[in-house]
C-alpha cells in the first residue's frame, strides 16, 4: 500500500452474496481525486450497461475525499455514486449526505466503501476500524430509522456513525433516500441498499488522517478562509442592515440579527451581529429555523445543527411540543430546507392556520411532521418532485381513475383538503409500504407518466417545474443565472444538485461586484446576467457553465461542500467582497503534499465530467446527447405572460425565459469549451485520450458510440 | 503642550463611542461652541482623523466613526435622525432601485434601523403616493401578498413585477 497523506489509501470492498470482504488500493484512482470521481471510475470499469440498479451486479459506492477528516472546513460531505432508479436509462448518478459518516470512513482507514451483490437475508455492515464484518439485520429490517438506528447504536455505542434505509428503501422505491444522523438524507439511492438487503453500514474509526503540511500551514489556511466564509450557501451579505455591513439582501441566508434567538435554548441564544472575522459567531449567521420554517419558529428553536468540521450550522434543531401532543411522536426534530418543505408540498392545498395559532403555527407544524415521517420510513421527495406529482394527479382527476375505487375512498381527501397535516401520516405509511396504487407515486416523474399516462400537459405546465423528460426537476436552473443554470441543468441525471453558479449569483453584493468577479473568473462581466434581466447567450457563460459543472464534481471528489464551496465572494470590504477560488488546490497540496494549482484540479475535474458524460452516454446507448438528453421541457423555452396577460418576449426585462434557438447554441459553446463534439455533445475520442482515459474512448468506440 | 485633550480631541472620542454604540452624534448633542465647531471642520477637512465622517442634514450635522459602522448604516440612521420617514423610504427605495438594482419589501421598515410601526408605515406609504417628489416611487405585489417599492427612474414596471415575484415567492420555492 502506497503511503499516502489525506489519502487513507484503502478501498473497503463488500460482496454480499459471498460474503467475501477485502480491500483495495486507492491510489489507483487518483487521478479522479476522491469521492464522486473514484466512484465513476469504478462504476465504468464494473458496472456494464444495461445493469437494472436493483441487481445484485450493481454497485453502490460510498465515497469521501482527500480533505474530509482533515479539519478543512465545510468537508462533512459523503458521496454516494450508483445506478439510479428514477432515471428512465438506469443512469449513473450521486446522491449526498452531510453529517458525520465520511469523517468517520477516515478515521476507520477507508477511502471508500463499495458493496455489490446480494445477502440471502437483512444484514447490516460493522466496521471497527480495519475490523469489518455482516451482521444479522433480521431484528432491525421493517424498523423506522429512528428506532433502527438506536438499536445498531445500542450495539455499537454512541460514536458510531451510522448510514441507513428506511421501509421505502427496504421495499426498493424509486425515491427513497439513506440517512445518517438525525437529519441528513442522501435521495436517490436507497432501494439499491435495500435490493442488496443491507440496512445499514456503521462505522467506528479510532485512528487520524495524515497530513502532509505542519499542523500550524493548515491552521494557518484555515484562519484565512475565515475572512471569506460567509453564511449558508456562501451568502456573504446579511439580510438586515447591520453597522459592519454596507450591503443587505432580502434572501440571504446570513439571518442573524440583534433580537433573533434560538428561543428553545436555556438560556436563550441571540444571533446577533456577527461580525464576518469574529469566529465564535460564525455558527449564528444562519438561523435555519427562521429560515425554513418561519418566524412563528423561533421561540421553537433549540439550536443549529450541522456536519462535521463545518463552521456554518445549516440544520435547524427544533422541539415542536405539538408534534407529541397531536401525533405522539417525538417533538425533536430537525432537518433543513428542502427537507422541510419537500414533505409539506404534499400538503398542497395549504395548511391555513388554526383558530387560535400563531401565523404560521400550522405550517410549521406541517413541515417537520412531514420532516420526520420522511426521515423516518426513508421516502425522498425528489427535491419536491412528490408534491407536486401528487397536486397534479389529485387536481387532474389521474388518482381517481387509477386507484382502485375502494383504495381512493379509503384515503383521507378531506385532510388534505382542509389542510390538516394528519394527511401525512396515511400518505407516508401508504407510500413507503407500497400499499395499493397510490404509491406509484414514489416511482419518479418519467415512470409515474409511463404508468398513469400523464401526458404532455403534464410535462408542459410551468408550475410542476419539470426540466426534463428525463424526469427530474428544475434545482437551481433558468431562474438562476439564466442560461448558466439552465445549462448546468441540461448535464444531470437527476436534479442538477449544483450551487457553484446558484451560489456565485446570489452572494448578495450589487450586480456591478457579481460582474467585476465574472470577469475575472470566466473572461467577461457578460457571463452573468441581473435577475429577471437576461442577455442572449455568450461565451463568458459557456465558460461559467463549464466551471459551475467542474467545480460542483470537484467538490463531490474532495469532499467538500457544494452548498458552501466554492469561495468566489468574500463578507470583507477590504477584501473588495473578493474570495479566492484557488482554495480547493491550496488546501489539497496542503493536505496531501501533492501540488496542485487550481488549473491542475479544474483538470482532473474534466476527466471526471467527461467520464461520467460517458456513462451516461453508455448507459443510454447512443452518443446524440444534445438531442436524447440535453433537451428541457417546453415550458422553459416559451415565453411568460406579466400580470395583465402581455406576452414578455425572452431576453426582455421581467422574464427568465429561454429560446430553443439560443439554448442550441449554449450547448454548442458548452460542449466545445469540454472539448467535445459540437454535433452530439459527446466525448471525442482526442479528448478522452488528452485526459487520460483511452479505455473509455476505445469502450465508446466498439460500442459505436464515440462521435464520427 | 497642554496635558489635556482639547475639545475637539474629546468630542472625536465621543463619536467614536456612540459609533461604536451604533448611533450617530448630531452636532446639536456636542454643544461646541463656534471655535469647536471651526476646531472640527479644520479636522475634517484635514482627515486628520480620517475616520470620522459628517452628513448633513436638513435638522442638524451628523458625525460618525467609520471604523465602527459603515457609510451605508450610518446613512440609514441619518435618515432615520432626520425625521422625514417619506423621505427616508424614497431614498432608500431608490438606493436598493439603482445599486442592486431590486425592489424593496416595505417590511424592511420594520426592522431595525427603521423600526417603523405598521400604522405608521401604512400612513407614510399614502404619503409617498401623494408627493409630487416622489412620483417615482412606485408598488408592486407579489403572488403571496408581500408589497415592494421601487422607482421607475431605475427599474422598469415588468421587471420589478418579476424581481418582487422572484424575491417573495421564488425564492422560497426554488431554495
Amino acid at each position: 500500500m502506497t503511503n499516502t497523506f489525506g489519502y487513507t489509501g484503502k478501498i473497503l470492498r463488500v460482496d454480499l452474496t459471498t460474503g467475501k470482504i477485502w480491500t483495495d488500493d486507492t491510489m489507483k484512482y487518483k487521478d479522479f481525486i476522491g469521492g464522486e470521481g473514484m466512484s465513476m471510475k469504478i462504476m465504468w470499469d464494473e458496472v456494464p450497461a444495461g445493469t437494472h440498479p436493483f441487481s445484485p451486479e450493481n454497485k453502490i459506492i460510498f465515497g469521501s475525499g482527500p480533505l474530509c477528516g482533515t479539519g478543512v472546513p465545510c468537508s462533512g460531505r459523503t458521496n454516494i455514486t450508483s445506478l439510479l432508479p428514477s432515471n428512465p436509462d438506469h443512469s449513473v448518478s450521486s446522491s449526498h449526505m452531510g453529517g458525520y459518516f465520511s469523517v468517520e470512513m477516515k478515521y476507520a482507514g477507508w477511502d471508500l466503501i463499495v458493496v455489490e451483490g446480494k445477502s440471502a437475508k437483512p444484514v447490516w455492515l460493522r466496521i471497527e476500524d480495519d475490523k469489518v464484518w455482516l451482521e444479522d439485520g433480521r431484528w432491525v429490517w421493517g424498523k423506522g430509522m429512528f428506532d433502527a438506528m438506536a438499536m445498531i447504536s445500542s450495539q455499537m455505542g454512541k460514536e458510531a456513525q451510522i448510514a441507513m434505509i428506511g421501509p421505502a428503501g427496504e421495499n426498493q422505491l424509486n425515491l427513497s433516500v439513506i440517512r445518517t444522523g438525525a437529519s441528513h438524507s442522501a435521495g436517490g439511492h436507497g432501494g439499491v441498499m435495500g435490493s442488496k438487503n443491507l440496512k445499514a453500514i456503521a462505522i467506528k474509526g479510532t485512528g487520524s488522517v495524515k497530513v502532509a503540511a505542519r499542523p500550524e500551514e493548515l491552521m494557518a489556511l484555515d484562519k484565512y478562509m475565515m475572512t471569506i466564509i460567509g453564511a449558508n450557501n456562501q451568502h456573504v451579505v446579511p439580510r438586515f442592515p447591520h453597522p459592519w455591513a454596507e450591503y443587505t439582501a432580502s434572501g440571504s441566508r446570513w439571518t442573524a440579527k440583534k433580537g433573533l434567538y434560538w428561543g428553545a435554548a436555556n438560556p436563550p441564544v441571540e444571533t446577533g451581529e456577527c461580525y464576518p472575522e469574529d469566529m465564535q459567531s460564525v455558527g449564528l449567521r444562519t438561523h435555519k429555523g427562521f429560515q425554513d420554517l418561519g418566524a412563528v419558529a423561533e421561540k421553537y428553536t433549540v439550536s443549529m445543527g450541522g456536519c462535521a468540521h463545518c463552521p456554518i450550522r445549516c440544520h435547524s434543531q427544533v422541539r415542536i411540543p405539538q408534534l407529541e401532543e397531536r401525533y405522539g411522536i417525538d417533538p425533536n426534530v430537525s432537518n433543513t430546507c428542502v427537507g422541510y418543505s419537500g414533505p409539506n408540498g404534499i400538503m398542497f392545498k395549504g395548511t391555513p392556520d388554526l383558530p387560535g395559532q400563531e401565523k404560521g403555527e400550522q405550517s410549521m407544524i406541517s413541515k417537520t411532521l412531514g420532516s420526520h415521517l420522511a426521515d423516518d420510513y426513508g421516502v425522498w421527495c425528489n427535491y419536491g418532485q412528490m408534491g407536486r406529482d401528487l397536486n397534479w394527479t389529485y387536481t387532474h382527476g389521474i388518482l381517481k381513475k387509477v386507484l382502485p375505487a375502494d383504495e381512493y375512498a379509503s384515503i383521507s381527501w378531506d385532510l388534505l383538503e382542509k389542510g390538516d397535516p394528519a394527511f401525512l401520516i396515511d400518505f407516508y405509511d401508504r407510500v413507503a409500504n407500497k400499499k395499493g396504487e397510490l404509491w406509484h407515486i414514489a416511482d419518479g416523474s418519467y415512470w409515474i407518466d409511463k404508468r398513469w399516462n400523464l401526458g404532455e400537459e403534464y410535462w408542459a405546465y410551468d408550475k410542476n417545474k419539470l426540466w426534463s423528460k428525463l424526469g427530474y426537476p428544475v434545482h437551481h436552473a433558468n431562474e438562476s443565472q439564466s442560461q448558466v443554470g439552465a445549462l448546468v441543468s441540461c448535464f444531470s441525471n437527476r436534479d442538477a444538485q449544483n450551487h457553484s453558479h446558484s451560489n456565485f449569483g446570489a452572494a448578495g453584493v450589487p450586480l456591478e461586484l457579481l460582474k467585476q468577479v465574472a470577469a475575472e473568473e470566466f473572461g467577461t462581466p457578460d457571463a452573468i446576467d441581473g435577475p429577471m434581466d437576461y442577455t442572449p447567450m455568450n461565451q463568458g457563460k459557456a465558460n461559467f457553465v463549464k466551471w459551475a459543472l467542474t467545480r460542483t464534481m470537484l467538490h463531490n471528489s474532495l469532499t467538500l461542500c457544494n452548498w458552501m464551496w466554492p469561495m468566489a465572494f468574500s463578507p470583507l470590504k477590504s477584501r473588495n467582497y473578493r474570495g479566492d477560488t484557488a482554495l480547493e488546490a491550496k488546501f489539497y497540496s496542503l493536505v496531501t503534499g501533492i501540488p496542485m494549482t487550481k488549473e491542475d484540479l479544474d483538470r482532473a475535474a474534466t476527466r471526471t465530467f467527461t467520464l461520467f458524460r460517458a456513462l451516461t452516454i453508455r448507459s443510454m446507448g447512443t452518443a446524440d446527447m444534445r438531442n436524447k438528453h440535453d433537451q428541457t421541457t417546453s415550458w422553459v423555452i416559451t415565453a411568460t405572460k406579466d400580470k395583465n396577460g402581455k406576452e414578455i418576449p425572452q431576453f426582455t426585462k421581467g422574464t427568465d425565459r429561454m429560446t430553443q434557438e439560443d439554448m442550441e447554441k449554449g450547448r454548442g459553446l458548452v460542449y466545445k469549451a469540454f472539448g467535445w463534439d459540437e454535433k452530439t455533445g459527446a466525448p471525442t475520442k482526442a479528448t478522452l485520450e488528452a485526459l487520460g482515459m483511452p479505455e473509455v474512448a476505445a469502450e465508446l468506440a466498439a460500442k459505436g458510440l464515440l462521435p464520427a | 503642550m497642554s496635558d489635556q485633550a482639547s475639545p475637539v480631541t474629546a468630542y472625536v472620542e465621543v463619536i467614536r463611542e456612540a459609533s461604536h454604540a451604533t448611533k450617530l452624534t448630531a452636532l446639536s448633542e456636542l454643544a461646541c461652541n463656534e471655535q469647536d465647531l471651526a476646531g472640527m471642520e479644520v479636522l475634517l477637512s484635514a482627515q486628520a482623523e480620517d475616520d470620522i465622517k459628517l452628513m448633513r442634514g436638513s435638522r442638524d450635522l451628523y458625525y460618525f466613526s467609520d471604523k465602527y459602522m459603515t457609510s451605508a448604516y450610518a446613512l440609514h440612521l441619518f435618515r432615520v435622525a432626520e425625521k422625514d420617514p417619506a423621505r427616508m423610504i424614497a431614498d432608500t427605495v431608490r438606493d436598493e432601485s439603482r445599486i442592486y438594482p431590486r425592489p424593496t419589501p416595505i417590511a424592511s421598515f420594520l426592522e431595525a434601523p427603521f423600526r417603523m410601526s405598521k400604522a405608521a408605515l401604512d400612513g407614510v406609504l399614502w404619503q409617498i403616493s401623494q408627493r409630487n417628489d416622489m412620483e417615482d416611487i412606485k408598488s408592486t405585489t407579489a403572488s403571496d401578498g408581500s408589497i415592494y417599492l421601487y422607482s421607475n427612474e431605475y427599474l422598469s414596471a415588468a421587471h420589478a413585477d418579476s424581481l418582487a415575484e422572484w424575491e417573495a415567492v421564488g425564492k422560497v420555492e426554488n431554495p
